[in-house]
């Protein structure tokens, strides 16, 4: 009992991590139809510089943060600047492919300028490891289940609130009728890019602590957030969110009572299981055919 | 004969003469690479050149066929031909699978999505079966078959080898892709609502193809295998992914010779930047994002416009 609470513990702050990566896959995919796979490797960016900053440079821990969080953003920037503002009117998965191009190019240049090791932070950054009775939880584990509601919290008041959440909301719902309503739709298409890149950036300092770094830790996670936004309804973001804790737990389950090696792919298992019985997703639409808008 | 098809038919002449005359197993090497490019190229144009869909199982095809030759090799003490055979029969089972759940229930992202979560599966299951392929350490000690003549030195006989394999590739997708399948398939990029409405299973052909194309693709695995001795996780992996993309990509979707010419030239790369995966990899992302933002219809497309706007 007590070691199922503790893989349970240690699922939702896995899952934490993928609720903010699923949360801006969705978001990203809601508004420009675009599935940004590049998405984890912005966070794989930031994650290394974040240790890099604390361990190199000796940076301050706010400022480091900060920075992080930052470069996450400036990552999505020139990204929908410089390749997805194009492709927005291309036919089907364009988009998808030059993201994956992308992908494979910050990874190979991270490669490159850092000769491809690994990175973790030193132990002088360990917090202490917080104890409930007989459950442990590293202090940094907490913060990622912490600082992952606090940054969704926020997003979601936003969305909900703001002149700007509205008008994404009215994006992501129906294009013609928030052009002719004059929202300037390629100006909230570039902030919501750089929203999720800072939800990255964010993501990236949190894992930093538990994880480290290493240059294919992008692929595996927006991999995974795909397979979640995908399971949870193209656009959903209750969807996304529900995926990913589903996802958290279901892995840490996995990796303590039946396999640690396998349980990275429980989450195409789960994808493909799940589409056998709706296409659509299962908060998205029953039907077959999930056409992209041309 | 038109003037430019004697000169590529002559070129192609030249091309596949040259390791033999050159006679030293660097060549040969080159000239293998450059095979195996042709291959993905020609069998991912067949899927996702023509109908569209990103199917990016094509890697893992890829890999399913290496490994089984490197077990048959090594394990169960087949032959090369045998190795071929049971690489494609069973990448194209694994495709057969593959395609019933993914033709049926999905299309566009969410379909590129399953074919990658299922390469990248291969990959982790690849990574630590250690009972059956060892892990990262890889398998290795796979030998080259000993049907070579020993007229050509060290890699330049697999060459001429491979020369046959992919001569008889090459025609078989060509033979598909000009005959009414093909025209079907094209129509499926262009419009498949239209032809389902006019009564044509598309998804009978979407998944004929499928298969077709995933045994092809285990065969050049195979091919592969025997080729580098070594087979490790890392033929699931970006590297063999984006390769198929980038060749159908700058040749232009469906333009079957551009994608042969492409799969050539780019084959140099891997030779020039031997130093560096990272470099290749680079090299390819950035070519891939290029290709797609720039010139969409790729060299063959911007090629066909030309030749149509000279008329």
């Amino acid at each position: 009992m007590i070691e199922l609470t503790q893989q349970i513990v240690n699922g939702l702050s896995l899952g934490s991590i993928y609720a903010l990566i699923a949360v801006g896959l969705t978001l990203i995919f809601g508004i420009a139809r675009v599935g940004n796979f590049a998405h984890g490797d912005y966070m794989m960016v930031a994650a290394y510089a974040f240790i890099l900053m604390l361990a190199d440079y000796a940076v301050a821990l706010p400022l480091a943060i900060v920075g992080a969080v930052l470069i996450g953003g400036a990552l999505a920037f020139v990204s929908e600047r410089a390749v997805f503002r194009r492709l927005y009117t291309a036919p089907g998965t364009t988009s998808f492919t030059a993201a994956l191009g992308l992908s494979t190019a910050i990874q190979a240049a991270v490669i490159v300028a850092l000769s491809g090791s690994p990175r973790q932070l030193t132990s002088e950054w360990t917090f202490s490891v917080l104890e409930f009775g007989p459950i442990r939880l590293s202090g940094h584990r907490a913060m990622a289940i912490g600082g992952s509601i606090a940054a969704l919290a926020a997003l979601g008041a936003f969305l909900k609130a703001g002149k700007f959440g509205k008008a994404i909301r009215a994006v992501a719902q129906q294009v013609e009728a928030a052009q002719m309503v004059g929202i300037p739709i390629g100006r909230i298409r570039l902030i919501t890019m750089v929203l999720t890149g800072l939800l990255a950036g964010w993501a990236a300092v949190l894992i930093a602590p538990i994880f480290g770094a290493m240059p294919v830790m992008g692929v595996l996670l927006t991999l995974k957030g795909m397979a979640i936004v995908i399971t949870g309804g193209l656009g959903s973001i209750g969807g996304a969110l529900v995926g990913a804790y589903v996802l958290g737990v279901s892995e840490a389950l996995v990796a303590g009572y039946v396999s640690q090696d396998y349980q990275h792919a429980l989450a195409f298992l789960l994808l493909a299981g799940v589409l056998l019985v709706r296409p659509g997703g299962i908060f998205g639409e029953g039907t077959v055919a999930m056409e992209l808008r041309r | 004969m038109t003037k430019s098809r004697t000169a590529a038919i002559l070129l192609t002449l030249l091309g596949l003469a040259i390791p033999g005359l050159i006679g030293t197993g660097h060549a040969g090497n080159i000239g293998v690479v450059a095979l195996i490019f042709v291959m993905l190229g020609v069998s991912f144009n067949l899927i996702f050149g023509m109908t569209g869909y990103l199917a990016l199982t094509h890697a893992a095809s890829f890999g399913i066929g290496a490994y089984v030759a490197a077990l048959g090799a090594t394990r169960a003490g087949w032959g090369f031909s045998l190795d071929l055979v049971a690489a494609g029969l069973l990448a194209g089972l694994v495709g057969l699978l593959t395609g019933m759940l993914a033709f049926r229930r999905v299309r566009g992202f969410p379909f590129a999505i399953v074919t990658l979560g299922l390469t990248i599966t291969m990959w982790i299951v690849a990574d630590h079966w250690m009972p059956v392929t060892r892990g990262p350490m890889g398998i290795y000690g796979i030998e080259r078959p000993s049907i070579l003549p020993e007229w050509f030195p060290g890699s330049v006989g697999y060459f001429y080898l491979g020369v046959l394999i992919t001569g008889g590739i090459i025609l078989l997708c060509w033979f598909v892709a000009s005959s009414d399948t093909g025209r079907v398939l094209r129509g499926i990029r262009e419009n498949e609502g239209l032809l389902s409405a006019l009564g044509i299973d598309t998804y009978r052909y979407k998944l004929n193809v499928y298969v077709l194309a995933s045994a092809l693709a285990g065969i050049t695995g195979a091919y592969y295998a025997h080729y580098l001795t070594v087979v490790s996780p890392d033929v699931f992996w970006l590297y063999w992914i984006t390769i198929p993309l980038v060749i159908v990509h700058v040749a232009g979707l469906g333009r079957f010779w551009a994608v042969i010419g492409v799969a050539v030239g780019l084959s140099v790369v891997p030779e020039y930047l031997r130093a560096s995966q990272a470099y290749q990899q680079l090299l390819f992302g950035v070519a891939l994002v290029a290709v797609v933002t720039l010139l969409p219809d790729g060299i063959g497309g911007w090629w066909a416009k030309r030749q149509r706007s000279l008329q």
